[in-house]
């Protein structure tokens, strides 16, 4: 289990590294990126090596690249160009609104595709069965952002059920509770257009995960033993379809920080979308460089997670 | 078993032809809806008409058209009704050879009053197109890389395989600044942008596949016969891949049709004013009482995927028959 452990720490880490060394060369490359600097002829030149080496530019791409990775690692990303404080500080501003928009539509996700998916796998070809096949199947379908407009123009709009977007109504006076169920009104449309399209593709995972195994002996031995068909498929078959379900979670979790761009966009959600977004249109690279580092690390830590879970739920795979 | 099988084929040929009938219909575009998308029949009149809406058009001699509900002619002049407001045009100023017409927006229009119907269709053009192309590039970037690291000796592999996973361990959005920064956006660029980070997942597939095939018998038996290494992973290896290959770019398909719309959607993939199916639910923001303009795009978007979908789950159905039932 130990080599297992450090073998994809240590191929996660050299991920990691690749994608920050990718980024720091794509600026680097780009037309008005950090070595375009002194060709603009309008600058004097006196002036332009008074920018390169109070900027560090003049240092060879070698040695800005060691540096850059260094105080990276120590949490400096560099300044925002377009908002006058660290990159990592406008990156950190963000990061728990997302996390907490995407922690809720992954439990919608979760909650939704489990019962879901365990409901159609009991009798496969039933009636509920293929109405939620036929359900999931469009619902899966739909895109994040669309629904995001959907939901918004009924329920925002028509039927003032939600608020309409931002995280929490301006000159809201009142006690944590009120306040708190202002977060959780405002959080309810964003968390439904990420989470059910989400719920209906993890619906038809567990069901096939679920079915997969169907024909097992052991699921057989466990009929015979008289088990209730209850237990047979939460003692059971749950169990031994975890192996799909933690991939299923990785996959999901992986998405957590990058997946919700488009639908914090549409409900001006302030987490790493929108920020991220904003970036783009500034071209703020400092922004951008730390936002896809972050996205990035959680992608490759998500995957590495799933991984060693299997490991550890699996005998086969951890003696490999 | 049979039964099985006739609802798998029921599935494929569901999805198939969900899926030619939406590429016919953007192909007759011109024929079924006007030719030119963008054009605003008389804006003040028609614009953000619901579904269904009927309107009498009147051209002029200055070459444009005005339209209101109700056109009717009165001695020398003819009178435009309806919608609160009227409005009366001297017939010398009219177009004598066909002064009257009709128009119904099927779909109702937009802010501008472009017809939605033809935007769709006429999106569902540069939508698919930009949709196949970026799946095709895809294909070719990731399918040789595949097989040469499924064939590749255990430290090339292991390169090869580094690369497909920082690939696509970066960030989609960043690698379109980067090429946005250095092509201008358009069709082409979000298509690349599509494709190059769209490879991976081929790139994984036919990598697992190749090391799967290349332990079977039949790869000994030709290896034994002298065939060299080009040849087998051209002639043995490729058509055994073949078939996961293309259950993945039916997946894929349905996949970047998503995605080019989210770009579009956000303003980064394909720009106004070429219509595609993003573009025209992004039109749709800041209008949510008119429900039609975001929602029949949506509808072809979903419809692609769902369709897509379908012919991907058949043919992986047909390809892997132990499916048994769980409360047997």
């Amino acid at each position: 289990m130990a080599k297992v452990l450090a073998r994809r720490l240590s191929i996660a880490a050299a991920l990691v590294l690749a994608v920050v060394t990718a980024a720091f060369l794509l600026v680097e490359a780009l037309p008005g990126g950090p070595g375009a600097l002194p060709e603009d002829p309008r600058v004097p030149p006196a002036q332009a090596e008074r920018l390169r080496a109070a900027w560090g530019l003049d240092r060879p791409l070698g040695e800005r690249y060691v540096r850059f990775l260094l105080s990276a690692l120590g949490g400096d990303w560099g300044p925002s160009l377009a908002q006058h404080r660290p990159a990592a500080e406008v990156i950190a501003g963000a990061l728990p609104w997302t996390l907490l928009l995407s922690g809720t539509a992954l439990l919608i996700e979760l909650a939704g595709g489990l019962a879901l998916g365990l409901a159609a796998a009991r009798r496969p070809g039933g009636a509920f069965d293929r109405a939620s096949s036929v359900g999931t199947l469009a619902l899966r379908a739909v895109p994040g952002f669309w629904l995001a407009l959907l939901l918004l123009s009924a329920f925002a709009l028509r039927w003032p059920l939600a608020p309409a977007g931002g995280v929490s109504t301006p000159g809201l006076d009142g006690g944590p509770f009120a306040r708190l169920a202002d977060l959780a009104a405002h959080l309810a449309l964003p968390a439904l257009a990420i989470g059910l399209p989400a719920a209906a593709g993890a619906a038809r995972f567990v069901r096939a995960a679920l079915l997969e195994i169907a024909g097992e002996p052991f699921l057989a031995a466990a009929r015979a033993r008289g088990l209730t068909p209850r237990r047979v498929l939460f003692g059971h078959a749950l169990r031994a379809a975890t192996a799909p379900l933690v991939q299923l979670l990785g996959f999901s979790l992986g998405g957590v920080l990058s997946g919700s761009l488009a639908v914090e966009v549409v409900f001006a959600w302030p987490g790493m979308g929108r920020v991220v977004f904003d970036a783009l249109a500034a071209r703020d690279y400092p922004v951008l460089v730390a936002g896809a580092a972050l996205s990035a690390v959680a992608v490759i830590a998500a995957s590495a997670l799933a991984e060693l879970a299997h490991a550890a739920l699996d005998p086969r795979v951890r003696d490999a | 078993m049979p039964e099985r099988r006739s609802r798998r084929d029921l599935t494929l040929r569901a999805g198939l032809a969900v899926l030619a009938l939406l590429t016919l219909a953007t192909l007759l575009a011109p024929v079924l809806v006007r030719a030119d998308p963008e054009l605003a029949l008389d804006p003040a009149a028609t614009a953000l008409s619901p579904p269904g809406a009927r309107f009498e058009t009147l051209r002029l001699a200055a070459g444009y058209e005005l339209a209101a509900p109700r056109v009717v002619r009165s001695g020398d002049r003819f009178r435009l009704e309806g919608r609160g407001r009227e409005r009366e045009v001297p017939a010398s100023a009219v177009d004598p050879a066909r002064p009257l017409g009709r128009v119904k927006f099927w779909l109702g229009t937009d802010a501008l009053g472009r017809d939605v119907a033809a935007r769709l269709l006429h999106g569902g053009r540069v939508s698919l197109a930009v949709a196949g192309a970026s799946v095709a590039l895809s294909l070719v970037l990731g399918v040789p890389l595949g097989l040469a690291a499924g064939l590749a000796r255990r430290r090339l592999d292991t390169l090869l395989l580094g690369t497909i996973e920082t690939a696509q361990a970066f960030p989609r959005l960043f690698l379109l600044v980067a090429l946005v920064a250095i092509v201008p956006a358009g069709v082409g660029t979000t298509v690349a942008v599509l494709g190059l980070t769209g490879w991976m997942p081929v790139a994984r597939l036919v990598r697992a596949e190749t090391r799967r095939v290349r332990a079977s018998d039949f790869v000994l038996a030709a290896r034994a016969a002298g065939v060299g290494r080009t040849r087998l992973a051209l002639r043995h290896l490729l058509p055994n891949v073949a078939a996961p290959v293309a259950i993945e770019a039916s997946l894929a398909m349905g996949a970047a049709v998503t995605t080019e719309a989210a770009l579009s959607f956000l303003g980064l993939g394909v720009p106004p004013p070429v219509p595609s199916w993003g573009n025209l639910i992004a039109d749709a923001r800041g209008l949510e009482a008119a429900w039609w303009v975001a929602l029949f795009p949506g509808l072809a978007l979903v419809a692609t995927v769902i369709a897509c979908g379908l012919i991907g789950d058949a043919l992986r159905d047909r390809m892997d028959p132990r499916r048994g039932a769980l409360a047997g």
